[in-house]
């Protein structure tokens, strides 16, 4: 399942008809509200939900939404109904491009070209020219506290 | 106005309308792809890239911080590089030589990004505080020993991921957020210049992640997001993006450019990493690893980086692997996790020296590594 990202807005979730995007404490509450494949286990430390910590700056909780389906459900409605007429928009436009479009073997092309033309240290074999600094990493360095030096590169290792 | 009901039956037949155009735009693309980089090359002949064992080695670590190490960035210039930790610090490192330069304590110590001004200068942090704070590293610090912030870039309704300086001009600065948007600010007043994405445009519909600037053409970058999707912006236009990039199933982590500035590669928790073609939209290559023997879920991949000529890709994993893939063959030639002197622990961020001649590599062991090739180099 891919979320968000296929279908555009679902209004039709069981969180509820009213809510959507505004709700923004709670649909980050597991950072990523269109993926409900990845168990939460799974998501590194760095990405705590934003909701969860003392924000100073952000703004204050919305209200509770009503369940009763009012004045505001239908500016959200019509506002979902706007942004996916605009993406209906842009993927016809893009279906139009694709009229036109050369296959992926052009790229495909380009690629190998352009990763040959370019000297590159990290590469057993690569084109010229050398340049001595890239070996800086293995050269005697000396540091204000210490005489540390690494090992000289390996081009006599046979 | 309409009735709800009424507003529901367009708003169901729209959806089926995207989901229907959706459907036929996948079928069109996927009639465009007529092959992939790795068939491509094979079918040229291309012999993949052979590493010996001693090639590629760690030949630092840098070992200062208290924490897990989440981001890293180097100076486009000299051998610094800036790392944030979860102990709350950053630490600006002479690579070279080790030392620190500087250890910088936060007011918000939930970093999640750092990054370098392009003079070197200065370095720019973010994370859970929604903001993001610029230090001179020129500044004298206080009488507690703490550096003085110089500017805090508010705005943000959500954490900040990730943040990168636009080449050449130090004074903006691109951020990504869990509050699905991008900014691009002015650094000197502190102000948002652009905002990309939010309610109207075409943003994402999940946290962003990651942005990548293309060094070829400035104007333009991309962000990758938890909506599993990566988006190309124009600087110029944000009222919406120029093009949306599907195919992960997962969060997408990481993204950056491919040197030539026409291709960008990918990394997410779906366990992939992609290169997509920037101006048709096309998948041209997944790098996919296999699944291990009991049939696990991927490890996903936290971070990417290409070598400066782009036939190596870069991929951090949450399992501590990095493997080293030969992006022209799709294969992986290396894994820097079973080296020698290799993280303890999983690798979060990667980040590649500007002449290239370096990765260094940042890890919850808390560590950064470089890692350089030591051994024979065959110019032709």
């Amino acid at each position: 399942m891919r979320g968000e990202a296929n279908g555009g807005e679902d209004l039709g979730q069981p969180r509820g008809e009213d809510r959507e995007h505004e709700d923004e404490g709670e649909e980050r509450q597991d950072g990523s509200a269109a993926h409900q494949r990845q168990p939460q286990a799974q998501r590194p430390a760095a990405r705590p939900s934003s909701g969860q910590q003392p924000q100073p700056q952000q703004n204050p909780t919305p209200p509770v939404m009503m369940r009763n389906v009012g004045y505001v459900g239908k500016h959200r409605l019509s506002a979902a109904i706007a942004r996916l007429d605009q993406e209906l928009q842009s993927l016809q436009e893009e279906l139009n491009e694709l009229e036109t479009m050369e296959p992926a073997s052009t790229a495909c092309q380009d690629v190998i070209t352009s990763t040959g033309g370019k000297p590159d240290p990290l590469l057993p074999i690569t084109s010229g020219p050398e340049n001595s600094s890239w070996d800086r990493w293995f050269q005697r360095v000396r540091s204000s506290r210490s005489n540390k030096w690494w090992a000289s590169r390996g081009s006599d290792f046979s | 106005m309409a009735s709800v009901a009424e507003l529901k039956e367009k708003h169901a037949a729209a959806t089926a309308s995207v989901n229907s155009l959706r459907e036929r735009l996948r079928q069109r693309r996927e009639m465009l792809l007529d092959t992939d980089v790795a068939r491509y090359s094979k079918a040229q002949g291309r012999a993949p890239v052979s590493f010996q064992p001693t090639d590629l080695v760690c030949c630092r670590t840098l070992q200062g911080h208290s924490g897990k190490v989440y981001s890293l960035d180097w100076t486009p210039e000299k051998n610094w590089i800036v790392s944030a930790s979860q102990d709350g610090r950053l630490i600006v490192w002479n690579a070279l030589t080790s030392q620190k330069t500087h250890a910088i304590k936060l007011h918000c110590p939930w970093v999640m990004t750092c990054a370098f001004a392009p003079n070197g200068q200065s370095v720019a942090c973010g994370g859970l505080d929604s903001a993001c704070s610029i230090f001179n590293l020129n500044s004298q610090a206080d009488r507690d020993g703490n550096m003085p912030v110089s500017r805090i870039l508010t705005g943000h309704k959500g954490y900040v991921s990730s943040c990168q300086y636009v080449p050449d001009q130090e004074t903006r600065l691109i951020t990504s957020s869990g509050d699905q948007t991008c900014v691009l600010w002015d650094v000197t007043t502190g102000q948002r210049i652009s905002i990309f994405g939010g309610e109207f445009p075409s943003g994402h519909t999940a946290d962003v992640q990651s942005v990548s600037i293309n060094s070829s053409n400035t104007n333009m970058f991309v962000s990758g997001s938890c909506d599993a999707t990566v988006r190309l912006w124009d600087i110029r236009i944000a009222s919406r993006a120029v093009r949306t990039y599907h195919g992960h199933e997962g969060d997408v982590n990481s993204v950056k450019f491919f040197p030539d500035g026409h291709r960008f590669g990918t990394g997410s928790e779906d366990g992939t990493c992609r290169l997509f073609d920037m101006r048709t939209g096309h998948q041209l290559q997944v790098y996919s690893r296999e699944p291990d023997r009991n049939d696990n879920e991927l490890p996903a991949v936290t971070s990417i980086a290409f070598s400066i000529s782009g036939r190596l890709l870069f991929a951090g994993y949450s399992n501590g692997d990095c493997y080293v893939w030969d992006t022209l063959l799709a294969e992986v030639v290396l894994n820097l996790g079973n080296l020698q002197n290799s993280h303890d622990g999983r690798i979060s961020c990667l980040g590649m020296s500007s002449d290239g001649s370096a990765l260094c590599t940042g890890s919850w062991d808390k560590n950064l590594k470089i890692w350089a090739f030591s051994g024979h180099r065959k110019i032709v």
